[in-house]
């Protein structure tokens, strides 16, 4: 069977015409290529701006893209009708970063967790529904009870737990998660990552996980990819990429983050991590403008995008082969 | 919900003060036969006339208010004035909002080219006062109590557009829309069942304000002879036709005081109360703008 999955060379951008034709584009996402296959999760790390939310989007079916194939269980969606893209929302479903706006204010979490089914027309027997629903529930850790609550009765964790409920209501196969922890309590944010975990596990279900924080990506998933203004700039197994970051942002991205040990936080070996661009970004390498290890001669003129042979373990850095650091600040 | 909005308005004197206003006149409108049986059981809005006298007669054990011009009875006049005030306030009012809100969200729901086509028709009503508008389209089509109604609903509903329009694009890009479009749902759902739900109060509020608005609008136009006809319980007719008592004569400056302040203190008191619930109903339900 084909991966759920396969995103090749995506491109996205935003554009309008003015009044007297005048044409404003922006390109958001470039030459995006991945796969998730069954049972896999997926990571996608960036900070923020860079086009992880839009990605997901594209995928979800529900923003349109201007090149590049995207294939979900082997449909294309830019030539899906209408009734194939009904039939592909079932199988692949979405929780959003905060809480406090992915849960309509006005439905009570019944109506809330009914919505999937009433728009696919299932379940549609009284007591079937009140069995699903309160199975549904107790799935994500909520009492059964409190169904006919309003979403401002609960806390940001529980009202994550809702969402996720609403997004299993269709069993899908493949679930996307927009920065579902980010807008929560450090403490609440690992019950809803376990929550996460052991759902896709019991049911196989693949994840698409975007997130701006390695520690939450390590915990979940299979395969990280970095992401940098519209393009994959690293991909590789979790642990390899943490590891031993091949690409100059990953490593630059992985120093940033703070240890809670200020001991270690102050021997920690720093690369400088840039947030404004330092020089003029030359044609070719995207991250050329704030790279720590930028050399004109090789950098320039080369566009990373191209280097990929692999769609599993990529890295889009000229000097990749210079693996040990010191060689790479040798050149 | 209904409690906690009532328990609000009974705490504060103002808003208490507008319900109690509103609550008056609503009563006065409902029990309007029983308060002044009607003279022409066909047309209750036409007031009796005791005679053709031209000079108005002050308050009397007949004429409880007194009579105004060609001897119209004014607490008559008033009592199913009333009614109409009710009548044309709310229906404009009503129908306002209606095709407001459907041009506004559908101006925001498609966006584009549709948008820009509605939004700038409304722009182009907008321009134009709105009394002048009105009286235009009232002359046009003639002096009548329906045609002047039909004339304050062209000039009313942009505002709504606008206010509905804004509304609807604020929460139409919100996750919980998104999240139910990435369900399956299509156009039709989103905007019943998510979009407006959470974008219309802030347009009932405005609603609110607007019928005492409304009501002022049309006392103007039937003062102006462009709405109700001479004889109509109207109270902008009834001030109309105190146009010429307006001051007594012969030293005696405010002889026929009654004919003005009647319907005046009528439409005051109608236009004040509105206001007062629709500011309580703002601060309520559109914490917003508080």
């Amino acid at each position: 069977m084909t991966a759920p999955i396969i995103v090749k060379n995506l491109v996205k951008a935003y554009g309008s015409t003015g009044w007297f034709g005048r044409k404003a584009e922006k390109v958001i996402l470039q030459n995006i290529s991945f796969t998730l296959r069954e049972n896999d999760v997926l990571g996608l790390v960036g900070e923020s701006g860079c086009g992880k939310t839009t990605l997901a989007k594209v995928v979800l079916g529900l923003e349109k893209y201007q090149s590049g194939s995207v294939q979900v269980f082997g449909q294309e969606l830019k030539s899906c009708s209408k009734k194939e893209m009904q039939a592909l929302r079932r199988r692949m479903q979405v929780v959003f970063q905060d809480p406090y706006s992915s849960l309509d204010p006005r439905q009570s979490v019944r109506q809330i967790l009914s919505e999937p089914w009433d728009i696919h027309s299932l379940h549609k027997s009284k007591t079937l529904r009140q069995e699903k629903l309160e199975a549904l529930m107790r799935s994500v850790g909520l009492d059964p009870q409190h169904l006919d609550r309003y979403p401002h009765e609960f806390s940001g964790g529980q009202r994550q737990r809702i969402a996720i409920a609403r997004a299993l209501a269709l069993e899908p196969q493949i679930l996307v998660a927009d920065e579902p922890v980010s807008a929560l309590d450090v403490s609440v944010q690992a019950q809803v990552l376990n929550l996460l975990k052991n759902i896709c596990r019991q049911r196989g279900l693949g994840m698409l996980f975007i997130s701006h924080d390695f520690a939450v990506a390590r915990f979940l998933c299979d395969r990280i990819a970095v992401m940098y203004q519209g393009h994959i700039l690293e991909m590789g197994e979790t642990e390899q990429l943490l590891q031993n970051p091949q690409h100059p942002y990953t490593e630059a991205l992985l120093s940033a983050v703070p240890l809670p040990d200020p001991a270690l936080q102050k021997n920690k070996a720093s690369v400088p991590f840039v947030s404004e661009p330092k020089r003029c970004a030359q044609t070719g390498c995207v991250y050329a403008a704030r790279c720590n290890y930028y050399k004109a001669e090789i950098c320039n003129g080369v566009n990373g995008d191209n280097l990929s042979q692999n769609d599993d373990k990529y890295c889009a850095c000229v000097r990749m082969p210079f693996k040990d650091k010191k060689s790479r600040f040798a050149v | 919900m209904n409690n906690r909005i009532l328990k609000r308005i009974i705490k504060n004197k103002a808003s208490l003060a507008g319900f109690v206003l509103v609550a008056f006149f609503a009563l006065v409108a409902l029990l309007a036969p029983v308060l002044a049986p009607a003279a022409k059981a066909n047309d209750p809005y036409q007031i009796p006339q005791s005679s053709y006298d031209m000079t108005p007669q002050p308050p009397s054990a007949l004429h409880w208010f007194g009579t105004t011009e060609q001897q119209y009875d004014l607490y008559y006049g008033v009592v199913w004035g009333t009614r109409l005030a009710f009548k044309v306030g709310i229906s404009v009012t009503f129908f306002a909002f209606l095709i407001g809100l459907l041009l506004g969200a559908t101006a925001a729901y498609f966006g584009g080219k549709t948008d820009e086509l509605i939004m700038r028709f409304t722009d182009i009503v907008f321009a134009v006062p709105s009394l002048v508008l009105a009286m235009v389209i009232a002359a046009m089509l003639g002096p009548d109590l329906n045609n002047m109604m039909i004339a304050l609903t062209a000039v009313a509903w942009p505002s709504y557009a606008r206010l509905v329009r804004s509304d609807v694009l604020s929460v139409k890009n919100r996750d919980f829309v998104t999240a139910s479009r990435a369900l399956g749902a299509r156009g039709p759902r989103l905007l019943i069942k998510h979009i407006l739900p959470n974008s219309i109060y802030p347009s009932i509020v405005v609603a609110s304000l607007d019928i005492g608005y409304i009501v002022l609008t049309a006392a103007s136009l039937s003062f102006l002879g462009l709405g109700a006809q001479p004889g109509t319980a109207d109270w902008g007719q009834l001030i109309a036709m105190a146009r010429n008592w307006v001051l007594g004569d012969g030293g005696n400056t405010f002889a026929y005081w009654y004919t003005i302040v009647v319907p005046g203190g009528a439409i005051f008191l109608f236009v004040l109360g509105w206001n007062l619930l629709g500011d309580a109903f703002r601060d309520i339900l559109d914490p917003r703008q508080g």
